[in-house]
């Protein structure tokens, strides 16, 4: 650009440095002069601008050449005027926003002898303030979007907001199925009749090219669709029916996979699309994209609430039936006990009967009864004695069974105590020796179970070391940590008759009896009991000995 | 001591009955003993105790398992009655269950006992009841 000289400032310089693009026609309508700014603006040579006929027209779009037309007329017939909107056509095929004022060159005697045209480039004004318009309705699209809105509402408020915005008469969302062999139209908006439709399906093998094309590009801009060799393919069966001029098809992409394209199209002429409109549409297809998900997650949430109410229902019932089956339970328990309770108060009279006339008949008739006749009297007496015991000891195991056990911190010092004074010495014995060695061990349990358990050992010890000739019994307890848990060793230990080890299982089953009766007496529930007891508190039982050396009789207690 | 007092024992087992009266009577207990067969005789005694036919007894045995009337319900009756209550009821019954011992000192028993099914704790316990009841713990004539 030269200098501008005060002498040569004049039109031809502003003329050549001016950013419009000038053009004086002749009166004629033949050019005369071009500012070489055309080059820029339409990417043709001031030289091959003068060799076009009907200049400008070439360089206008076909939508504005009438009007162009006409603007030549009046300018030539001596009327001005300016800012009429067009497009330019560049070269390269894109459309140029422009605004074109003229005015008719006068003579010294005003007469006309030509015209001037201005041509000003608006893309960049017209591109922000696109980019202003496509922003405002992508937000309005965004944050104006009611929650619930459903798939379908979504789709049409998109393609409807496509049309109005980018002025085009018509869009559709296609979606692909059958793995991708069709496309289906979701929604098709016409703007000229305002009216939504859907449901026509076009088959990937009719048309591979276009196919092909939104598999691999990220839009399709064609400003003239039926000669753009990426949907030429199209004309026949869709593009010349609905007279579509240009289409814009940006593909929809979720996760990465096309699942459908985001169709815009302009009747009647070609189209050039703008890097901003073609943005716009991209966006556009994003949106659409996230409606989708959005509807397939509110679907899946719909779906996990089902299954959710589901479980909760289902948990009802089962807690339902829990409640249910518990109070059975504690019905049938109750029946129990009460069958236990009348059971044991009928078998006791007769019971009571039997010891009491067969004591009467020892007493009051002694003279009468040979010996043999007393000594059945005597069985009888015993008999009715061990049947007695025996429904005192089954009623202490069903009491035992049926009764919740408490859980407190009980002083085994206390319990053992309590054991050794309930015991009378019996008319011709005395009492083992006893040695008690504690260590002030308490543990947590059940006072009153535990101290049955502990008599019955007492009991037992006591009565297999009858016929020992120094009878000794050890009570011990000590602390044992084992698993991670603190517990203490209980243990009762006799130098009695011992039992054979190989049994040490079954002793402790109920009615499991290793001598006979009249050796010595008892009913085998004791260490059922014993165990029972200590199995309900968490603890373990057992036993070891030599036979004819003693026994010991093992508690592992919780601390 | 006043030919008037006596023992009453409510007692609806013959055998129970029978090996009772025999216990006291090898012990040699010279109490009078009175026997009502179920609980609409024990009702029977407390109405005549009411309109002075008959003097109180020195203590009531009460088995609990009375037909017509259960023993619990003559216990209530005695207990709630102002002219009766101070008559020592011995509840005498077989069962150990709690839920009958909290029944019967809730409604005022003055004693429970377990009947023996052995005989000579029997002669035992008979000897020991009319020592309390009927010599030591007598309660006096006019009442």
């Amino acid at each position: 650009m030269s200098e501008p000289n005060s002498e040569t400032l004049d039109f031809r310089w502003i003329a050549e440095n001016t950013c419009d693009w000038e053009s004086w026609i002749g009166l004629g309508g033949r050019p005369i002069w071009i500012s070489p700014s055309v080059e820029r603006v339409t990417g043709h040579t001031v030289a091959e601008c003068l060799a076009m006929p009907d200049y400008p027209l070439p360089l206008v779009a076909h939508l504005h050449r009438p009007e162009v037309r006409e603007v030549l007329r009046q300018g030539l017939a001596g009327w001005c005027g300016n800012d009429l909107p067009l497009h330019i056509l560049h070269k390269n095929g894109t459309g140029v926003p422009a605004a074109l004022s003229w005015m008719p060159h006068r003579d010294a005697a005003n007469a006309v002898i030509g015209m001037r045209l201005s041509v000003r480039d608006l893309t960049g004004s017209v591109r922000s303030g696109d980019a202003w318009r496509y922003g405002r309705a992508l937000a309005w699209l965004v944050r104006g979007a009611p929650k619930e809105e459903s798939l379908s509402k979504r789709l049409r408020a998109i393609t409807e907001t496509a049309a109005a915005t980018l002025g085009i008469s018509r869009v559709g969302i296609w979606l692909f199925e059958e793995d991708g062999a069709v496309l289906a139209c979701a929604d098709l908006y016409d703007r000229s009749t305002g009216e939504h439709s859907a449901g026509t399906r076009i088959a990937r093998t009719d048309y591979p090219v276009y196919f092909e094309t939104l598999d691999t590009e990220r839009a399709i801009d064609a400003h003239a669709a039926t000669t753009d060799s990426r949907t030429t393919g199209l004309a026949e069966t869709y593009l010349i029916p609905f007279n579509i001029g240009a289409m814009l098809d940006t593909p929809i992409v979720r996760s990465g996979k096309s699942v459908g394209v985001l169709c815009h199209e302009h009747i009647g002429t070609p189209r050039h699309w703008t890097p901003e409109e073609v943005g716009f549409a991209s966006s556009l297809a994003d949106l659409v994209a996230m409606a989708m998900e959005t509807a397939e997650n509110r679907r899946l949430e719909a779906q996990r609430t089902q299954a959710r109410a589901e479980l909760q229902r289902m948990n009802a019932e089962l807690e339902a039936r829990v409640v249910d089956r518990t109070a059975k339970l504690r019905e049938a328990n109750q029946q129990l006990e009460a069958f236990a309770y009348s059971v044991a108060h009928d078998l006791k009279a007769p019971l009571r009967g039997i010891d009491g006339y067969s004591k009467l008949l020892l007493e009051d008739y002694r003279a009468d009864l040979p010996e043999e006749a007393q000594r059945f009297l005597d069985n009888i007496r015993l008999a009715a004695g061990r049947m007695n015991q025996l429904i005192e000891d089954l009623l202490a195991y069903s009491r035992l069974e049926r009764r919740e056990l408490s859980s407190g911190r009980v002083a085994l010092s206390n319990l053992v105590m309590s054991a050794l004074a309930e015991l009378a010495p019996a008319r011709n014995e005395t009492l083992p020796q006893m040695r008690v060695e504690l260590n002030d061990l308490a543990v947590r349990a059940d006072p009153e179970a535990l101290l049955q358990a502990i008599r019955n050992l007492i009991d037992n010890a006591i009565k297999f070391s009858r016929d020992t000739e120094r009878p000794a019994i050890a009570i011990r307890a000590e602390a044992k940590a084992e698993g991670g848990a603190d517990w203490v060793l209980f243990s009762v230990a006799d130098n009695g008759c011992g039992f054979d080890e190989k049994y040490q299982d079954r002793i402790f089953e109920i009615f499991q009896r290793l001598h006979r009766s009249e050796d010595y007496p008892g009913t085998g529930i004791g260490l059922a009991i014993v165990r029972k007891v200590v199995e309900r508190m968490g603890g373990r039982a057992w036993a070891h000995s030599r036979p004819g050396v003693g026994a010991t009789f093992y508690l592992e207690l919780p601390s | 001591m006043n030919a008037n007092r006596f023992i009453l024992l409510v007692e609806d087992n013959s055998m129970d009955v029978e090996l009772t009266l025999r216990a006291f009577a090898k012990m040699g207990l010279t109490t009078p003993v009175k026997v009502a067969r179920d609980g609409e005789e024990a009702v029977e005694w407390i109405a005549a105790w009411e309109t002075g036919r008959e003097p109180l007894p020195l203590v009531m045995l009460l088995d609990l398992k009375l037909p017509k009337v259960n023993g619990l319900e003559v216990l209530r009756q005695v207990k709630a009655k102002p002219s009766l209550c101070g008559v020592p009821v011995v509840v005498l019954t077989s069962s150990e269950e709690d839920r009958d011992l909290r029944a019967a000192y809730g409604l005022g028993a003055n004693s429970y006992l377990v009947k023996p099914a052995n005989f000579d704790k029997l002669m035992y316990l008979v000897t020991q009841i009319e020592a309390y009841w009927c010599v030591h713990n007598k309660s006096p004539d006019w009442l």
